[in-house]
């Protein structure tokens, strides 16, 4: 039996080395505006330091106010997510820069066309329930935020989640949105768009992010708070540590959304990477790093807010063994803590998305998910008849019962099992090249229900707007 | 250079005390041994340091103490002690470094920083969110041979070519080598300044914009 998770009492001691950091050492908030609601609510900054030292009782408060239950909304209700412990979905995570070309192969600057592409790939593909804009829109001078935005909702029905860098893109981006749906107050009943914000270890809550986050519980956004401990190097070398700290700086994230927003959604996102002491590096999915994910969505599930994990992860620069092994490795793993949310396609930590890594990604999703669920014991499951009808020597392939099972057959959509001649004959292809032809074939093939022209047009012309101001 | 002096440094510095350097900086000092012999015995025995980390003998983090405490020795005791003797301290170069205005994320400039400082650089690190006229300002007080600037985001890689055109325009004349995860050789080109993938390979790039030979 799994004997290696954390005990209760154990998450909780590590919750209240939280609490006395905050309160003792407290954070460095960079947003003027975070600064003024903790101090209005009671916390105190220090007269030399600068840093506010949060009392518990506030982190109790917001821990108290935050929604234990969140839903993340899809174009087409049929998609939308309901987080409360209970499900697990599996999406795309955030920040690459870079894209692994189609048709090259090589490591290019992300453009606008890519982002088109993955969503069309993530609005077919029935194992992915959510779109994250994996690239950026490099090839945009000019309001990138809401090219992304554009490319993915345009061409997925899906729930889409973006990294706003500021509270203007969030800003335009909720108009995006709102025009999608027909209103703002749509929005706040149907969030089809989350936002992932980050905290920086140790300790500080950045200016901009945090008011990004600021401007997303405004608008009813849920928002997804993510701490990027390096264990090692900006967090404590020791897991215990490195978890209390990390946590630390979500709860005081999370305090000032909710002092400022009470019941705001908000989702609890872990990024963790290991320092490599030998070169200066760093890896999502060496095994410390996925060890400090997993006690991290335990600690979620601990305060029972919805959580995140952007495993499988790989530190691998291309589909290969290592991206195999690592991904693998971090889905299973993670799989036994369960959080709400899981996201694949990135290669290169998170740096470079890979159309292939997707594909395969979601073949070790699909396998991982079927290995962690329940065998059902009963009198049809235990097939007693047909093992009595079949009796020795005979086969099962053609009795009522296998084909009647065949709706819970789990079938491999890449993996090669056939024999090496078959294998030969079909080309001898790896797993990479199968990939590539299939997603190839999809995105060319799927036909995603794009928006009306007017809104459309209406969308074009807010990024026009915000163009125009050249915004990042 | 005497092989006891640099044993007996290697001693000190690997037990990661400062104390313990200081210490045995002192007890030379009193011996008569000038400040600059001194520097020169543990810039050797760090650059001795660098190759055993590139060996991989020693930790990163072993490698980041060892820099930590020779660099507060120095500065607290063997830099007073020279300028009062007059003497000037000789160094591979002289480097400004920061993360740009806008990105508190330092952690990958901070091992740069140790890493030039181990490899006998002469550093002034200036923390993270450094506006551009800050660079420009350091790099002329210091006479910099070498301007580096780190960006971890996206939004923050354009304040790298802003620092680029401010180095120009100042007239300065410095070298510019830039870092970060999401930065590459071909935004490195289009800006005009060096790069480096990480932090081992910088040190090689900055000996090789400098001319350094060893």
């Amino acid at each position: 039996m799994v004997d290696f998770l954390l005990s209760k009492s154990e998450l909780h001691r590590i919750h209240e080395a939280s609490l006395d950091i905050l309160e003792k050492m407290g954070v460095e908030v960079k947003s003027g505006r975070g600064v003024k609601i903790l101090e209005e609510a009671g916390a105190s900054v220090d007269a030399e330091t600068k840093y506010v030292k949060i009392p518990r009782e506030l982190v109790k408060e917001a821990l108290r106010q935050v929604p234990k239950v969140c839903r993340l909304c899809g174009r087409d209700p049929k998609f939308d997510m309901i987080l409360d412990g209970e499900h697990v979905y599996l999406g795309t995570h955030v920040g690459a820069t870079k894209v692994i070309d189609l048709e090259t192969g090589e490591r290019r600057d992300a453009r606008k066309d890519d982002i088109v592409k993955q969503a069309i790939l993530v609005d077919a593909l029935e194992d992915i329930n959510f779109m994250s804009t994996s690239m950026h829109a490099m090839d945009k001078p000019y309001a990138k935020w809401l090219h992304d935005y554009d490319a993915a909702v345009n061409n997925t029905v899906k729930h889409v989640r973006l990294e706003p860098p500021r509270a203007e893109e969030v800003n335009y981006l909720a108009k995006m949105a709102a025009t999608v749906l027909g209103g703002e107050e749509i929005l706040r009943k149907r969030p089809i768009l989350s936002v992932l914000e980050c905290t920086v270890s140790p300790l500080i809550l950045e200016e901009l992010q945090t008011d990004a986050g600021l401007e997303a519980a405004k608008l009813g956004i849920p928002i997804h708070m993510m701490p990027m401990p390096i264990i090692g190097a900006t967090v404590p070398i020791t897991l215990a540590g490195a978890l209390a700290l990390s946590n630390a700086q979500f709860l005081s994230f999370l305090t000032i959304i909710q002092l400022a927003y009470p019941g705001s959604p908000v989702i609890y996102a872990w990024d963790p990477s290991v320092i490599d002491m030998r070169t200066g590096g760093t890896g999502t999915s060496l095994p410390d790093a996925i060890r400090l994910g997993m006690y991290g969505i335990q600690l979620a599930r601990y305060y029972g807010v919805p959580s995140y994990t952007p495993q499988p992860s790989t530190s691998a620069k291309l589909p290969d063994i290592q991206s195999g092994c690592e991904k693998a490795l971090g889905a299973l793993s993670l799989f036994l803590v369960k959080p709400d949310l899981f996201a694949c396609g990135c290669v290169e930590n998170w740096l470079t998305f890979s159309f292939e890594q997707l594909l395969i990604d979601v073949e070790i999703f699909r396998a991982v998910r079927r290995i962690c669920s329940k065998m059902l014991i009963d009198d049809d499951t235990l097939a007693m008849d047909v093992i009595l009808k079949v009796g020795p020597k005979g086969h099962f392939l053609a009795q009522e019962h296998t084909r009647r099972h065949l709706k819970d057959y789990w079938s491999p959509i890449l993996t090669d099992v056939t024999s090496f001649e078959a294998w030969k004959a079909r080309g001898g292809k790896t797993i990479v090249e199968v990939a590539r032809e299939k997603v190839k074939k999809i995105i060319a093939s799927h036909e995603p229900k794009h928006l009306d022209r007017d809104i459309k047009s209406r969308l074009d012309e807010i990024i026009k707007e915000a163009e125009m101001k050249k915004i990042p | 250079m005497s092989k006891d002096i640099t044993k007996e440094l290697m001693e000190a510095v690997l037990s990661y005390d400062k104390d313990v350097l200081a210490n045995v900086v002192r007890k030379k000092l009193e011996m008569g041994m000038s400040a600059l012999d001194v520097i020169n015995a543990l810039t050797f025995v760090l650059r001795d340091i660098g190759k055993k980390f590139e060996d991989g003998e020693i930790f990163l983090a072993e490698l980041v103490s060892v820099g930590e405490i020779v660099k507060q020795v120095t500065s607290e005791i063997l830099e007073p002690e020279l300028k009062r003797a007059g003497g000037k301290r000789k160094t591979l170069g002289k480097v400004v470094i920061g993360t740009v205005h806008g990105d508190i994320h330092d952690i990958g400039k901070n091992i740069v920083a140790s890493m030039l400082f181990a490899a006998g650089f002469e550093v002034y690190d200036l923390g993270a969110d450094v506006p551009v006229e800050k660079f420009i300002e350091e790099a002329r007080k210091h006479n910099a041979d070498v301007i580096a600037a780190s960006a971890l985001l996206t939004t923050t890689m354009p304040v790298q070519k802003e620092l680029s055109e401010a180095i120009r325009k100042a007239g300065l004349n410095v070298k510019y080598i830039v870092g970060g995860a999401p930065v590459t050789p071909e935004w490195a080109k289009e800006i005009g300044a060096a790069y480096a993938p990480d932090a081992v390979s910088a040190v090689e790039v900055v000996k090789k914009i400098l001319g350094v030979k060893e």
